[in-house]
């Protein structure tokens, strides 16, 4: 922003004084004389054709950056490219660092937006009215991923194409490609089977959904993880399903609440901890390039975290 | 970048980008092709006529002095490559200089463009989160 600001103050002195014939008293005479007949307009052309050269080399910074599965949003490879050779343009050359958000940090906050979602739907019971609109808003870009673009929000991958493409029974079955999406949606706008729903049944709708969203978050990203062969992309299904560390516990995560039912249902120790053992015995086959025993290790993933997809809220 | 890198992350994407052979050849072309317009760009600032493909070529030279040796060397290989085909040294060397203004110029505009996008406050998309509401 402050070569945006100082891009005036260059054009005004050079409109001024003429920028080129002050560069050019500091040169050997025949550069001198070069620089002295290059006109403004000549410059000006040229950085329309620089345009497109830039915007390309954005395309492929983000491109190179999402093939494995980084998250980069437009805004960020367009600063990161201009930024970078600009300061090259400078002679600063810091070489083009970006150090952007890790996939596992970004799922971490994702579940943390639910659990956000799960607090906003909890103030009925002090009385007040269902916070649809809110709620919405926290799907549509909630405020823990909002550092990474909107691209990483709970709604984008509901609404997206992803679910239809690795969940084609379930969309079968449910006779839509955004089966995650539209129970909550009819909720929100009080339509179809939620019409005549109540407060305390739009809680339960929501909150079964988000549910919902993240158990398929995390079976997506282990069934991605085993045709890529990659631990990275298992360890954001764990991120998914552990959230985010506080005090050294996970409280705000769908293990949380999986600790919860076990206690509710007398189950301890059968879900939670198979599943998080399933998970961590997945990485290594990932690792070794092992793609037998990898795809067992995510049928083992798989069979734990059923009862995630079925509890009641 | 070698303290804070996580290497193991850095050769997933490696393995990743070589098991996707047609996007790899798809960012080699486009990275290639965005020297296209520079070369264009160049010679709209250069006196002499050289042609488009030679302006094209000479950058890529640079580049790769650039990567493959220190300081700024790539610099200066662009206008001695120049010169060895017969333009002028002088108007390739002062091209090479004030080429950085259009560029610059270009990524000031870009740069806005992203830094406007990325310093939006927290409540930056309000408007288009009112859009994607669902409507009654």
């Amino acid at each position: 922003m402050i070569c945006a600001a100082a891009a005036p103050v260059l054009l005004r002195v050079h409109a001024r004084d003429g920028l080129l014939p002050l560069l050019a008293q500091r040169r050997p005479k025949h550069v001198r004389e070069q620089l002295a007949t290059m006109s403004a307009g000549r410059i000006a052309k040229a950085a329309l054709w620089m345009l497109p050269s830039c915007i390309l080399e954005t395309a492929v910074l983000q491109v190179t950056a999402q093939a494995p599965g980084t998250e980069l949003s437009l805004s960020t490879a367009i600063a990161v490219t201009a930024f970078t050779i600009l300061f090259q343009v400078f002679r600063m050359t810091p070489g083009g660092y970006c150090h952007p958000p890790k996939n596992r940090e970004i799922y971490e906050k994702i579940s943390t937006d639910y659990q956000e979602i799960a607090k906003l739907t909890n103030v009925i019971r002090d009385g007040q009215p269902f916070l649809a609109v809110k709620i919405w808003l926290l799907c549509e870009a909630g405020s823990h991923v909002r550092l990474c673009g909107p691209s990483r929000t709970l709604r984008a991958f509901t609404a997206g194409p992803t679910v239809g493409t690795y969940f084609p029974d379930s969309a079968k079955i449910f006779g839509s490609a955004t089966f995650l999406d539209y129970p909550i949606e009819n909720v929100i706008l009080g339509r179809r089977e939620a019409e005549n729903y109540t407060d305390a049944q739009k809680r339960q709708a929501v909150n079964k959904g988000m549910l919902r969203i993240l158990y398929h978050c995390l079976k997506f990203y282990m069934i991605i993880g085993q045709d890529r062969i990659s631990s990275r992309l298992i360890d954001e299904a764990r991120a998914v399903y552990v959230c985010e560390v506080v005090d050294r516990a996970y409280p705000n995560s769908l293990a949380a609440v999986a600790q919860a039912r076990e206690g509710n249902f007398g189950r301890q120790g059968t879900v939670d901890i198979p599943l998080r053992e399933a998970m961590y015995q997945a990485r290594q086959p990932a690792d070794n390039g092992n793609a037998a025993a990898l795809k067992t290790a995510t049928n083992e993933v798989s069979s734990a975290s059923t009862p995630c997809s079925t509890w009641p809220p | 970048m070698w303290r804070v890198a996580d290497w193991a992350e850095v050769a997933d994407a490696f393995k990743t980008l070589t098991q996707r052979p047609e996007l790899l050849s798809a960012l080699l072309v486009s990275y290639t092709a965005a020297f296209v317009p520079r070369a264009v760009a160049w010679g709209q600032l250069m006196t002499s006529k050289a042609g488009v493909f030679d302006l094209f070529t000479y950058p890529q030279a640079a580049l790769l002095a650039k990567h493959l040796l220190p300081f700024k060397f790539g610099e200066v290989v662009r206008p001695l490559l120049a010169s060895r085909r017969g333009d002028s040294l002088s108007d390739a060397a002062a091209t090479t200089a004030v080429a950085r203004l259009p560029n610059s110029a270009s990524l000031i505009v870009i740069a806005a463009a992203g830094g406007l996008l990325l310093s939006l406050p927290a409540g930056r998309i309000l408007w288009p989160q009112s859009l994607a509401l669902p409507r009654q």
